[in-house]
């Protein structure tokens, strides 16, 4: 009982200092206790008879070294500024107690005792308005939370928002929502339903009136109750879940991507997919087949001309005899002009001879350049034949030193 | 005797070598003969099928996969950077747009640089215009028109692997 001021006295002393106390409720929020330094750093600039007024309003109160807001005074403080620790499921079971011995309380409630029943049904009315307003705190305050982690406005690693994401499922979130699943016969929304099946009955048949009409506002409330868990549930399964879960989901993705790129080149990759080059056949085989044929029709017509020029085989024109010229260029290497001394041996040694037979004479060191030696002057000088004047260069041709000792042994 | 879009299927898949995903008609026809196109690429190439409910591609035996490495390293620092803006990968990957321009600047501005810059298909401006031109051929793309693309859900495959990492990483840890 506050002794040295009026209750409206106290709460213009709260709207005058509220920031210091919201400060205050904060630090609580987070530490669960505010400490003696805490405190004295938090009041640095708060004058001694407001200091001293916190204590003798009976806003806060000392527990050994440390300082607390009084319970109603944090309750209020967290419904005016919306900013809760959720509560731990366990901490919500315990209505589960109380509202199945109140429940059974009143069952077994002998007739005739109406004042006992009547303050049993006020306790569990205000036990259920309680409940609901705790759930759907933690609701509020858990998907503030998750919201809050999502955007990382603490710039939490990546490993810490996996972390904290688990803790709020599996600490938090998974079991609150057992609690609000209607579905399950062992959660609290269960007993609240089979309550109002029982209120409902009790309200119309209940022999007494004023138990009737207790009963008639608990079942307005648990009627009204179900449908605000239905909400909650919702925003857990719904919303919630979803949320953490893709969150936690994310965070994986990023960390795993983050650890690749610190061994981009070193890391194992996943196997993807190759081109496979076994389309032997494919739509344009068809036309590439058919262009591939024309040039045989073609030089059809080209071979049927040359053949009416053709006269009887004969063996010196159609051999050309290139050991012959081998040996005889060998016996006579080094030759000073190549190209000079083949077409000297064309007319020496062919019937015919033509230009095809010439440049046939000359390949004979160049498909053996291994054996010879080239030498060009830098002149150019002219080989007539037939039909064409060659400008070729003047070439020194000679055996390697190599084959010349290896063919001498 | 064999499924409506067989040749489509078989080119798409082992010619083109690119994903087949959710809205295509092959794609449909591909779940509903999986078991058949699972034995049929096992059988004839020794090729394994992986099919999941919104893409499908045939995995490579190669476990050093040039291109895998580049798309890698390309989606990595892609979700770093949309991390670093704040914005929501997944949500991004799966149902937004990627104007060429604007992920031109993540990359160019990304503290991964030098990865880049060491990944011969991704060095340069110009590299990388051919590397889009790969992920659409690949169908890991969808070009929109010449400024814009999506991405197909066969990103997720590569969304895996990297979760697998985390997950393999934090098992480790414990």
């Amino acid at each position: 009982m506050i002794l040295k001021a009026d209750p409206d006295k106290v709460l213009r002393f709260v709207v005058e200092n509220f920031e210091l106390v919201r400060t205050l409720y904060l630090a609580q929020l987070a530490d669960n206790v505010i400490s003696r330094e805490q405190f004295n750093a938090l009041t640095k600039h708060t004058g001694d008879i407001s200091i001293n007024r916190l204590f003798e309003y009976k806003l806060l109160t000392e527990q050994y070294d440390d300082i607390r807001l009084n319970e109603p005074v944090r309750a209020f403080l967290a419904f005016l500024i919306s900013e809760f620790k959720p509560l731990l499921p366990s901490e919500l079971e315990k209505y589960r107690t109380s509202f199945s011995e109140l429940f059974t309380a009143i069952q077994e409630c002998p007739e005739g005792e109406h004042p006992i029943l009547l303050e049993q049904l006020e306790a569990l009315y205000d036990e259920v308005q309680r409940f609901l307003e705790n759930v759907e705190n933690n609701t509020g305050q858990l998907l503030r939370e998750t919201q809050h982690l999502k955007a990382n406005k603490d710039k939490m690693e990546y490993g810490d928002r996996i972390r904290r994401a688990r803790h709020l499922i599996e600490y938090y979130i998974a079991p609150l929502n057992t609690i609000l699943n209607l579905q399950h016969s062992e959660s609290i929304a269960s007993l609240l339903r089979e309550i109002s099946a029982y209120a409902n009955r009790e309200r119309l048949l209940h022999g007494y009136q004023l138990a009737r009409d207790r009963f008639g506002q608990l079942h307005e409330l648990l009627r009204g109750g179900n449908e605000r868990i239905l909400r909650q549930s919702r925003i857990l399964s719904r919303e919630l879940l979803p949320l953490i879960e893709r969150l936690q989901t994310e965070s994986e993705i990023l960390s795993g991507w983050i650890f690749f790129l610190e061994r981009a080149f070193r890391h194992e990759v996943p196997s993807f997919t190759t081109r496979s080059y076994r389309n032997f056949f494919g739509s344009s085989t068809g036309a590439n087949v058919a262009l591939f044929m024309e040039q045989f029709d073609q030089r059809k017509e080209a071979i049927l001309l040359q053949e009416e020029e053709l006269t009887a085989v004969d063996r010196h024109e159609v051999l050309f005899d290139r050991q012959l010229y081998v040996e005889s260029l060998q016996e006579q290497l080094p030759v000073n002009d190549f190209f000079g001394w083949c077409r000297e041996h064309l007319y020496q040694n062919e019937p015919q001879p033509s230009t095809e037979r010439f440049l046939k004479i000359c390949s004979i060191v160049f498909e053996d350049s291994e054996h010879y030696e080239a030498e060009f002057t830098g002149r150019r000088i002219d080989i007539e034949l037939e039909d064409f004047i060659f400008h070729v260069p003047e070439v020194k041709v000679s055996m390697k030193p190599e084959v010349r000792s290896a063919k001498s042994e | 005797m064999y499924p409506e879009y067989h040749r489509e299927i078989t080119e798409a898949l082992l010619m083109d070598a690119r994903f087949l995903v959710e809205g295509e008609p092959e794609f449909t026809c591909l779940r509903e003969n999986l078991d058949f196109y699972q034995q049929f690429f096992e059988a004839s190439f020794g090729l394994s099928l992986l099919c999941q409910s919104d893409y499908a591609f045939l995995q490579s035996a190669r476990d050093n996969d040039t291109l895998s490495r580049d798309i890698c390293i390309f989606l990595g620092i892609l979700c770093y950077e949309m991390d670093r803006e704040g914005k929501n990968i997944m949500e991004e990957l799966s149902f937004s747009t990627f104007a060429y321009e604007e992920v031109e600047r993540l990359l160019e501005l990304s503290s991964y640089r030098e990865v880049l810059e060491a990944t011969k298909s991704l060095r340069d401006g110009s590299s990388r215009r051919n590397f889009y031109h790969l992920l659409a051929r690949r169908r890991l793309i969808d070009k929109i028109d010449d400024e814009v693309f999506r991405f197909t859900p066969g990103h997720k495959y590569f969304l895996d692997f990297a979760r697998g990492i985390a997950q393999g990483k934090s098992e480790e840890e414990e």
